[in-house]
């Protein structure tokens, strides 16, 4: 090719005539491949390293981490699906587990409802012969104890930290060394119910021949079983059938609100007061110095102290041998009782009702009972057990099913023996098991100052208390639900213990610890080590009993799965001794107030009173929650000076306690009762320094009974307490809130003597139905509503505790509740009538009432409350705002509105904690602050109920579902289902005579029908 | 023995005021740099601010708990802060544009400032709605914003005409009282020489030359906003009032509701422009532009509402009486005996009581005495709204669920903190915006309409 | 002299909030995720191994 630099050569191509000359400035232009002055610009250092390349890298780069970054801070983490599924678990699939209560002496079957491995509900056993499918509050609420905060979870020695393995070889030395030493080694534990524990004492007690085991419980039946022993020569008293009894006469027996086998009680005796089966109504008396739950349900009311109960008995038993000269008393015994008058009670009780009870005695004689309260003297049990004996009332014991006892409470003179051996150091180990001496045993013991010359002391405790405080070593047992166990608390009743839970933390079995120390080798412990234990007994003893075809593998599982093994027993058939109660005396009431200190509720003796659903459960009468205080009535508290929150010092001898007072419309006057369990100081801080601590008050030294005192001083202390009630104290001398319930037809009552006369005396005469002025909506097909029967109610407060657990309901605190902020979604209301000294109580569980025209719903402004097509009106949480408008339009006033969160930035987010945040129910949503909740009818359970229906290709029934109060009232008053379904039970309430519904003038239509009380009075009238 | 002479319509500016001084006399505040006195105020209603933010701060973090509200008092003083706080706006509409419609010439001198309060207390009241809510960061839930799943506020809930009713006024106020800002601000642009304001004034004056066109086209709008404004006075507060007639609860179910608010609102607002006033009338040296007379005028609007909220008190018993309804007349007896007695008696003593001496001339037109009236009048119609809301939500149907209501601090210091923003805002305007309309006060000094009646 | 004209100054920091928007995403991330927001001693829940169930709810 031809060189272009080359001036001379020809050219094919050229542009111009000096290019075609090769002109130099042509040359040199074409040399330059750009004009001049473009590329003055051009600076390849300040170019952008980016390339077209470069920049598309950066871009899906930066596009995919982004994609990472894209979080939301509620992002609560990944769910990731099972890779092998463990056999047990279905997730969204609840199983249940059978076992047994350990929250008092009675040991009711319980099912455990686990989701995902994690317990969130306790119902009762519906297996179990005793408790029929249902517990009380404390049952129901005990599982918040598995998750709190402050359980003991690792072994500590002098507050420290230490491993179950040097804890063992300490013990187990020093139990060596007191052996050697001929130092008693005492075991210090509660009512003990399990035959297998007992045998692991008894095997204790073999292998250290000096072990004395003691057992002592706060509240307890020592007085009715030691009358018991000496009238009928057996501490196993009977059960009462009380479904059988036409007239009862409870003498300050709180046997269907606190008292022994309650659970059982309510239900029985309900049996008796069902107006839809039209049944013999029995008739209840009540003879108590405080307004018990039982008392409020009386149909007569006497005001009789506990101090004044044996006179009372006594002069009963005076009449009837006065009236009826055929009773087998002897001519001595009459003598005797010639003294005691009811002319004395005409003051207090009023003669009318006297010669009604006695009446009505007479006549049901063989069909009725009397019973004594477990506070009571034991010489009072033993007047009881002679009067039911004379009346032909023995023929309502259930001996088949008595109340047993595996170890005999330790009488106080055994208790004092215990103390002087340890202020003389003749105690070398001390162990607590399970148990609160320091705290339950009265003051003048010395128990607590005698502890510290014990050289080791050691408690097995699932949270610190006061007796764990005063010791050396504080070793964490396993809760109910990681524990093996059994009971046998009721004739032929044997009832199992299971695990559904392996240990959370690092507790044991507390029998097992004593296995361990048996063996005398830290070694020899093993996760399983009481579970064999527990197998080989059971084998041993129920199914050799049993003489089962199965084999005992099978038959010990087939037990696990029922949880309860029933066995025939033997029932003793008893002889009354009437040498036993021919000397019968107390000594008489003198004079001062009386002081009665009794049973409480809801916290039970030591485990509970932690518990914040507990503690946060109005009492059922005052409706009191957080505190206990002195109930007095209004005329003492008038002489006294003082009014509610007003503190008062009671004074028993040199002992003093200062607690607020509380006016209590029904108490005897000169008289003060107080509950029990409260005031503790060694306890987590929902417990702490809740209430007074009444065990103060109590003495070894005590007239005839340790919880009745005589020749007590009251006096006005000055200063003030505030006690949190969920409802208003009002006077009932205040004529201007007087009666409200019964004028606005909220409480609609009659008595059976009219229903029998009118059945339809209730509605009669009412006028025409409500007209509304906007077109019905019509509901076809399913309708979900419910009916409470007041006759059944007993205001137990399960069905409360059940809601608060199945619907993850917050804890707000004392401060909370007594601004009127409790969250209950259930509540139970009570209404006073009559006079402040012979009140009527009236209970009404209050719910939402579901109305079709609910005024809740029209006033929502986004739209986050509305109705549902099967009936429901619902909530929701997401789209609330909580301007409280709904509340405010409620006149049932059932919405609860969440004014703090609840768990997070309020009382230092105690419950919000890895540990508590376990037990919601994951159906349930955990609602945030600012939103309003309320009672869905238990939507989730429809919920589920219909996508069971949907996959079985099945319609869904009402009676497919069953709400968490509904399963949970021990009396069945609660019933649930299909309105529209004719054959229900629930429509059948709903068209019952005496069925209402509350502000029905409103019409607002609600789906609640109460069917109303009737009392069982000698008239046509309330009184 | 009246010295006043009804032959002869009273001038509503006292004395011949040149129209060049009235200008001077009226923008002297916004040239002139803000004196110690001022400095002292803003310090006084800036600090009550911030107890309003602080309340509000710990409102918004630990939520409505830290009101004393509970069951069953849902609403307390946050909704009572509400109602008052419409209601004082209420005075300003009303003179500004119904007063207008009624040619009443003596309201010029106190439009404009009225018509501001309005929106400040509006703009107050608004605050309540926002943080009454548990959960104000979802307020935006009570608006129909446009979403996938066809949902729609509920409009058959009073709280969502709320949403709407205040909201409208708000802007109505607001359209109104600035479109008739127009032509002092164009005054204001032409006196002023000041660089940054003479920016400021320029765009918000929108370019007016004075013209004729422009007056005319200015008269017309003026009055249609006026005719918007003014069925927004009755409507506003009768909306408000249904808060509680639509619901169930006695005391608050009842249908003298509407008119007795609406009378309530205006009472209040005048009692709550008459107080402003007679300060600003002090210190600007207005005694001839806002006149004795006007002060009286207004006293007598105070006199005719008191009178009819008297009225309407007595009626609510009659009625709860004569209805048969025993929840409804325990809910009237127990706000006279019951626990709230003590409120009860205040808003009786303050609100039936006291504007009754202005039966009496001299009483209407001594300053003192009618400024503690005003104050007292205030206090009785936030006791009424305290008293309505309150004592019927505290005792209603079920004897169960009564409760007392106790404030908490934090609830004091929003209210505090309220009167605090109102006044600062008061406090900013006086400074930045002419609080007399100067143009219409020029049109009404004496002499300032020529006729032929004049020679 | 560091002529940094208005447009480049600008891209810088627009360069910057991506960066840092970015690399913040996965610390941030790690930082907020349920299983850390936990006070790290997670509960352990294990079923019991010789728990009998039943399920049929009588």
């Amino acid at each position: 090719m031809s060189d272009f630099s080359k001036s001379s050569d020809k050219k094919e191509l050229w542009k111009s005539l000096n290019d075609y000359n090769n002109d130099s400035e042509v040359l040199k232009f074409k040399h330059d491949e750009f004009l001049e002055g473009v590329t003055e610009d051009f600076d390849p250092s300040k170019l952008s390293g980016l390339s077209r390349r470069k920049f598309l890298a950066l871009l899906s780069a930066s596009a995919a981490l982004t994609a990472t970054a894209c979080t939301d801070y509620r992002d609560k983490g990944e769910i990731v699906p099972y890779n092998k599924r463990p056999e047990e678990v279905f997730p969204g699939v609840a199983n249940y587990y059978a076992s047994t209560c350990n929250g008092c002496r009675e040991a009711c079957g319980i099912l455990i409802k686990t989701r995902e491995g994690r317990p969130i509900k306790v119902d009762g056993n519906p297996e179990h012969p005793i408790n029929k499918g249902k517990i009380c509050a404390k049952g129901q609420a005990s599982i918040l104890n598995l998750y709190d905060p402050e359980r003991l979870r690792e072994p500590m020695a002098a507050r420290k930290h230490v491993s179950w393995k040097s804890v063992d070889e300490d013990i187990i030395s020093a139990l060596n060394e007191a052996q050697k030493n001929g130092q008693e080694i005492a075991i210090v534990t509660g009512v003990v119910t399990s035959p297998t524990t007992k045998k692991v004492l008894d095997d204790f007690t073999k292998k250290y021949p000096n072990t004395k085991i003691y057992s002592y419980a706060l509240i307890n039946d020592q007085q009715r079983r030691s009358a018991w022993l000496e009238t009928y020569g057996t501490i196993e008293y009977p059960a009462v059938k009380w479904n059988e009894a036409n007239i009862i006469l409870a003498l300050d027996a709180d046997f269907l609100g606190n008292e022994t086998g309650f659970v059982e009680n309510m239900r029985k005796f309900t049996e008796r007061r069902e107006v839809v089966k039209k049944t013999d109504f029995n008739r209840l008396y009540v003879a108590e110095g405080r307004m018990s739950a039982t008392g409020a349900l009386a149909d007569y009311r006497l005001r009789v102290s506990p101090a004044m109960q044996f006179e009372f008995v006594m002069a009963l038993i005076n009449e009837f041998s006065k009236r009826d000269s055929a009773l087998p008393i002897d001519a001595d015994t009459k003598a005797k009782i010639r003294r005691y008058s009811l002319a004395k009670f005409y003051n207090q009780v009023g003669k009318e009702k006297l010669d009604y009870l006695l009446n009505d005695l007479n006549i049901n004689r063989g069909k009725s009972i009397v019973y004594a309260g477990d506070t009571l003297s034991k010489e009072v049990h033993a007047a009881v057990n002679l009067l039911n004996e004379l009346l032909g009332n023995a023929a309502l014991y259930d001996f088949a099913s008595s109340y047993k006892s595996l170890l005999n409470l330790s009488t106080h003179k055994e208790l004092s023996q215990l103390v002087d051996k340890m202020k003389n150091e003749k105690v070398g180990v001390l162990i607590h098991f399970d148990s609160n001496p320091v705290y339950t045993l009265p003051e003048d013991l010395g128990y607590a100052s005698a502890l510290k010359k014990v050289k080791t002391v050691v408690a097995l405790i699932e949270a610190e208390n006061e007796s764990s405080a005063l010791g050396n070593y504080t070793l964490p047992i396993n809760h109910l639900f990681e524990s093996w166990g059994d009971a046998y608390a009721r004739g032929g009743v044997y009832s199992l213990q299971q695990p559904v839970i392996s240990p959370i933390f690092n507790t044991r079995q507390k029998e097992a610890a004593l296995l361990t120390w048996i063996a005398g080798d830290a070694n020899a412990f093993n996760q399983e080590l009481y579970h064999n234990y527990l197998m080989n007994n059971f084998n041993a003893t129920i199914y050799t009993k049993k003489n089962s075809f199965a084999d005992a593998k099978s038959f010990w599982y087939s037990a696990l799965h029922d949880g309860v093994v029933t066995f025939d027993e033997k029932s003793q058939t008893t002889k009354f001794n009437f040498a036993a109660v021919t000397n019968l005396q107390t000594k008489g009431a003198t004079n001062g107030f009386v002081l009665h200190l009794h049973n409480n509720y809801y916290i039970g003796e030591e485990k509970f009173a932690n518990n914040g659903w507990l503690q946060e459960l109005p009492h059922p009468v005052s409706k009191v929650t957080w505190d206990n205080y002195a109930a007095i009535s209004q005329s003492t508290a008038k002489s006294l000076g003082v009014e509610n929150d007003d503190l008062i010092e009671v004074k028993v001898g040199n002992k003093k306690l200062t607690l607020p007072v509380l006016v209590q419309p029904g108490a005897a006057d000169n008289f003060v009762s107080i509950e029990l369990g409260y005031g503790r100081k060694v306890i987590g801080e929902v417990g702490k320094e809740v209430g007074f601590n009444a065990v103060l008050l109590m003495s070894m030294n005590y007239d005839s009974s340790p919880y009745v005192y005589s020749n007590v001083s009251v006096t006005k202390a000055g200063g003030k307490h505030k006690l949190a009630s969920t409802q208003e104290h009002h006077s009932l001398d205040d004529t201007f809130v007087k009666d409200i319930h019964r004028t606005r037809k909220i409480i609609q009552e009659g008595t059976v003597e009219r229903f029998i006369k009118e059945p339809d005396f209730l509605h009669k005469g009412e006028e025409e139905k409500l007209l509304g002025i906007t077109r019905e909506h019509t509901y076809t097909g399913l309708k979900w509503a419910m009916a409470i029967d007041l006759n059944k109610c007993t205001s137990c407060a399960a069905c409360v505790t059940a809601c608060n657990v199945e619907n993850n309901v917050p804890v707000v605190g004392k401060d909370q509740v007594a601004n009127g902020r409790e969250m209950q979604w259930v509540r139970l209301d009570r209404y006073y009538s009559g006079t402040p000294e012979e009140p009527i109580v009236s209970h009404q569980p209050m719910l939402c009432q579901h109305c079709d025209n609910a005024p809740c719903e029209n006033v929502c402004p986004v739209n986050a409350t509305n109705h549902s097509q099967d009936g429901l009106n619902q909530m929701v949480y997401n789209r609330c705002v909580g301007t409280r408008y709904c509340s405010n339009n409620c006149p049932y006033k059932v919405r609860r509105f969440n004014f703090f969160n609840f768990r997070d930035h309020f009382a230092d987010a105690y419950y919000e904690n890895n540990l508590t945040s376990l037990v919601n129910n994951p159906e349930v949503t955990v609602r945030s602050r600012g939103v309003m909740e309320k009672c869905t009818f238990c939507v989730q359970k429809i919920m589920e109920a219909r996508s069971n229906a949907i996959r079985d290709g099945k319609e869904l029934k009402g009676s497919d579902v069953v709400t968490a109060c509904q399963q949970a009232c021990p009396t069945t008053a609660i019933a649930f289902g299909d309105s529209n379904d004719p054959g229900s039970p629930v429509a059948k309430l709903r068209n019952h005579d005496l069925s209402y519904h509350v502000l029905e003038e409103l019409n607002v239509k609600p789906n609640v029908t109460y069917i109303a009380k009737l009392r069982n009075t000698h008239s046509e009238e309330i009184q | 023995m009246s010295s006043v002479d009804y032959t002869q319509e009273l001038s509503v500016v006292e004395g011949k005021q040149a129209l060049r001084e009235l200008d001077d006399l009226i923008a002297k505040p916004l040239e002139t740099k803000p004196d110690k006195k001022f400095y002292i105020a803003l310090s006084i209603t800036l600090s009550m601010l911030s107890l309003l933010v602080i309340g509000l701060g710990l409102t918004f973090y630990y939520g409505i708990g830290m009101w004393g509200n509970n069951n069953p008092v849902g609403w307390a003083f946050d909704i009572v802060n509400f109602v008052f706080w419409v209601g004082i706006g209420h005075a300003g509409t009303l003179i500004s544009a119904i007063l207008f419609l009624f040619r009443q010439k003596w309201r010029t001198g106190i439009a404009r400032f009225a018509e501001g309060m309005t929106i400040f207390a509006v703009m107050t009241a608004g605050l309540f709605p926002l943080i009454h809510v548990g959960r104000p960061w979802l307020a935006g839930y009570l608006f129909p914003y446009p979403n996938q799943h066809s949902l729609w506020v509920n409009f058959t809930s009073p709280l969502l005409w709320d949403v709407f009713a205040v909201s409208t006024y708000f802007i109505v106020s607001l359209i109104f009282w600035y479109v008739g800002l127009i032509p002092d601000l164009a005054t204001l642009r032409e006196k002023t020489n000041h660089k940054l304001k003479k920016i400021i004034y320029s765009i918000f004056s929108l370019g007016w030359r004075f013209s004729n066109r422009h007056w005319q086209n200015y008269e017309m709008v003026y009055l249609i906003l006026a005719g918007f404004a003014t069925p927004l006075v009755l409507s506003v507060h009768t909306i408000v009032s249904f808060d509680f007639a639509v619901s169930i609860i006695p005391g608050w179910h009842t249908t003298i509701f509407p008119p007795y608010f609406v009378a309530g609102a205006v009472f209040s607002g005048f009692a709550m422009v008459q107080n402003v006033l007679v300060i600003v009338r002090k210190i600007f040296n207005y005694e001839h532009i806002i006149t004795i007379d006007t002060l009286e005028k207004m006293n007598k609007i105070m006199l005719l509402t008191g009178s009819l909220v008297g009225y309407a008190y007595a009626m609510e018993f009659f009625i709860a009486w004569y209805s048969g309804v025993e929840a409804e007349l325990f809910a009237f007896l127990n706000r006279a005996l019951g626990p709230y007695a003590w409120a009860y008696w205040i808003m009786i003593i303050c609100n039936v009581v006291s504007p009754q001496l202005f039966w009496s001339k001299k009483i209407r037109r001594t300053i003192p005495v009618m400024f503690v009236i005003a104050i007292f009048v205030n206090i009785g119609m936030w006791f009424e709204r305290f008293v309505i809301i309150v004592t019927s939500l505290s005792r209603d149907f079920l004897p169960s669920s009564w409760a007392y209501y106790t404030p908490t601090l934090v609830d004091g210091m929003i209210l505090i903190g309220s009167f605090g923003f109102f006044f600062t805002w008061i406090l900013l305007f006086t400074k930045a915006l002419p609080v007399v309309s100067m143009a219409e006060v020029k049109a009404v000094v004496d002499g300032a309409q020529p006729s032929h009646k004049d020679n | 002299m560091n002529n940094i004209n208005r447009k480049k100054f600008f891209g810088l920091i627009g360069k910057g909030t991506l960066f840092a928007a970015i690399a913040s995403a996965v610390p941030f991330k790690m930082f907020s995720s349920a299983a850390n927001a936990s006070d790290k001693k997670n509960i352990k829940i294990a079923i019991h191994p010789f728990a009998v169930k039943r399920n049929n709810k009588v």
